[in-house]
């Protein structure tokens, strides 16, 4: 036990830290109904921090977060502004294509870079495994910049999110604070799906904040299940990498999937409240 | 008796027992080859595990938990170097937090380091020309002459980290180094009927076989190495193997053949599904019988054009 602690340690930890601030961006997107823009924001990272791969780039350096970030950038200015076409084309068939084309375009630069195919898996399920105790830290004091900044801002950001049309009548500028929220959440993505994979950090936003939706709809009481769910998936997904030598990253996605299921049951069977 | 002296009684009697297991010198190696030099030195007193299974590719190979723990608690890691293992070693090591076999360290071993490297480019490279190797050919175990002195490097290593068993590896050593060169015996004499035939290959895994058995290696199915080839480059093949009349492709069996059956189906060649490394098929049992599965499938199939 204290060996799989040892070893795990840092993924452990490393996952508490994206569970975070991922849970409470993940309620953000599902209210926004925007449920695949993070997969499409992470694609557009993965596509940047792949690009960046054909230059010379060396091991460790900064280069592939820069543009990874100018790739999700260019997403999100896309995403804000196309907000308010809702009436002619779905923003959903928008946040599609651009997922859809990004990752073809990823396919056609690493075909063209040795161990295409490789990379192409470690894009979906990351290297959690093999996180440092280095790396653990640079994310954690990312996070926390970035969680004090949503923090200060969360009230006009729930706002947006929860109510963009009498935002909208008081004159907020919705849009450019849409803007701002995707890029803040642009560069959250950015740092995780390096890490973690498209996969984990999808399942990280937005499998709490279901979970939590089928017992509340107060942000507090979301939030609080939502960690724990993240927690538990975590430790579930990293036991089982361990005991049955599995893929790591993997484990704690399947272990999200287990784990909704299970709570979509508690549902049927526990009635709602009220 | 009480209980801590019942515990403490049965401690010792755990330590007495597991005292001449903690004597084993405990060796991981990156591939499976490595695995039976170690094997063939070490006998009784070795343990020693492989990383990468005889079927896998050598140059990737999916982090498990399993293998960080193997990695704690070597005594010494052997590789074959020169970047072939450079994807996903350094943070298999990193992860494993060892300073006993961290690079530069007496548990740290690049086989490699006994051997002179062909095909070192000169010049500049990028990775628009593929997967280079930039440091030479690292697939060099295929030639029997170097998994001898691979042998000689590895048991001089593992001699220093156990000088108690020095001489019982010296030992062993020797009666491998006589094996292989009996079978080299009956290898030459079944291969040199066919020197100088023109090999296609898939990768570049044989280069050194070739070198060593008087065959020439005259084009890749791949392009550029680690990428799947282009419908350019599959033309200018196909028109070069019909031209020269190549016999046989060598296909190295981790790789998916759809692309080489297709070249075959265009040519006269024979694609030859080999494995590169002991446990790649199931008659390649050991380093001997790895080779015998070549040589013998080699020659069967010019024997039957």
């Amino acid at each position: 036990m204290s060996e799989a602690l040892y070893f795990l340690g840092p993924a452990l930890v490393m996952c508490l830290v994206i569970a975070a601030i991922h849970v409470y961006l993940g309620m953000h997107v599902l209210r926004r109904e925007v449920i695949f823009v993070d997969l499409s924001l992470a694609q557009l990272a993965a596509l940047g921090a792949t690009v960046s791969t054909l230059f010379h780039v060396h091991h460790g350096s900064a280069v592939p977060y820069l543009f990874a970030f100018g790739f999700t950038a260019v997403g999100a200015v896309i995403f804000a502004f196309t907000r308010k076409s809702r009436k002619q084309v779905s923003q959903e068939a928008i946040i599609g294509i651009v997922y859809v084309v990004a990752s073809a375009v990823t396919v056609l630069v690493l075909s063209r870079a040795p161990h295409g195919a490789e990379h192409m898996k470690d894009i979906l399920v990351g290297t959690l495994l093999l996180t440092t105790w280095k790396q653990v830290g640079f994310v954690t004091v990312a996070y926390a910049v970035l969680g004090i900044a949503n923090g200060l801002l969360a009230r006009r950001f729930i706002e947006i999110s929860w109510e963009p049309d009498e935002a909208e009548q008081k004159r907020r500028h919705v849009a450019w604070w849409d803007l701002l929220f995707y890029l803040l959440f642009g560069v959250v993505i950015t740092i995780s799906v390096q890490v973690a994979g498209i996969l984990l950090v999808f399942s990280f936003l937005i499998v709490p904040a279901v979970t939590s939706r089928l017992f509340s709809v107060r942000i507090w009481p979301r939030l609080l299940i939502g960690w724990g769910i993240a927690i538990l998936a975590s430790i579930l997904g990293l036991a089982a990498s361990w005991l049955w030598d599995l893929p790591t990253g993997a484990a704690v996605v399947a272990a999200f999937g287990l784990l909704l299921a299970m709570a979509a049951l508690a549902r049927v069977w526990v009635p709602a409240r009220g | 008796m009480n209980a801590f002296r019942v515990s403490t009684l049965l401690f010792l009697i755990v330590l007495a027992v597991a005292t001449p297991a903690l004597a084993d010198l405990r060796v991981v190696t990156t591939t499976t080859d490595l695995a039976e030099l170690v094997r063939a030195i070490g006998g009784d007193r070795v343990r020693v595990e492989a990383i990468c299974q005889g079927h896998q590719d050598p140059h990737h190979v999916q982090a498990r938990p399993s293998y960080m723990v193997t990695v704690s608690r070597a005594d010494l890691v052997v590789a074959v170097g020169l970047e072939l293992e450079v994807g996903w070693l350094p943070a298999l090591l990193q992860g494993a937090r060892n300073p006993r076999v961290n690079p530069g360290n007496l548990g740290y071993l690049e086989s490699a380091d006994a051997i002179e490297p062909i095909e070192v480019p000169a010049g500049a490279i990028d990775r628009s020309q593929g997967d280079l190797h930039p440091l030479g050919n690292p697939h060099y175990w295929l030639d029997p002459e170097n998994a001898k002195a691979a042998a000689m490097l590895i048991a001089a290593r593992m001699a220093e980290l156990d000088p108690d068993s020095a001489a019982y590896y010296q030992e062993n050593l020797q009666r491998f180094v006589d094996r292989i060169d009996r079978a080299m015996n009956r290898w030459q004499e079944a291969m040199a009927p066919y020197a100088g035939t023109r090999i296609v290959s898939y990768h570049r895994t044989f280069n050194y076989f070739f070198d060593q058995f008087g065959l020439v290696g005259s084009g890749y199915v791949e392009d550029r190495p680690g990428i799947p080839p282009s419908p350019a480059h599959l033309a200018r093949l196909i028109r070069m193997m019909t031209q020269q009349d190549i016999p046989v492709i060598f296909h190295e069996s981790f790789y998916d053949r759809s692309t080489s059956d297709m070249v075959s189906s265009r040519t006269n060649a024979r694609v030859l599904v080999l494995p590169t490394s002991v446990g790649g098929a199931e008659a390649a049992t050991g380093y001997e019988e790895l080779i015998d599965v070549i040589v013998d499938s080699f020659t069967q199939a010019m024997g039957e054009r």
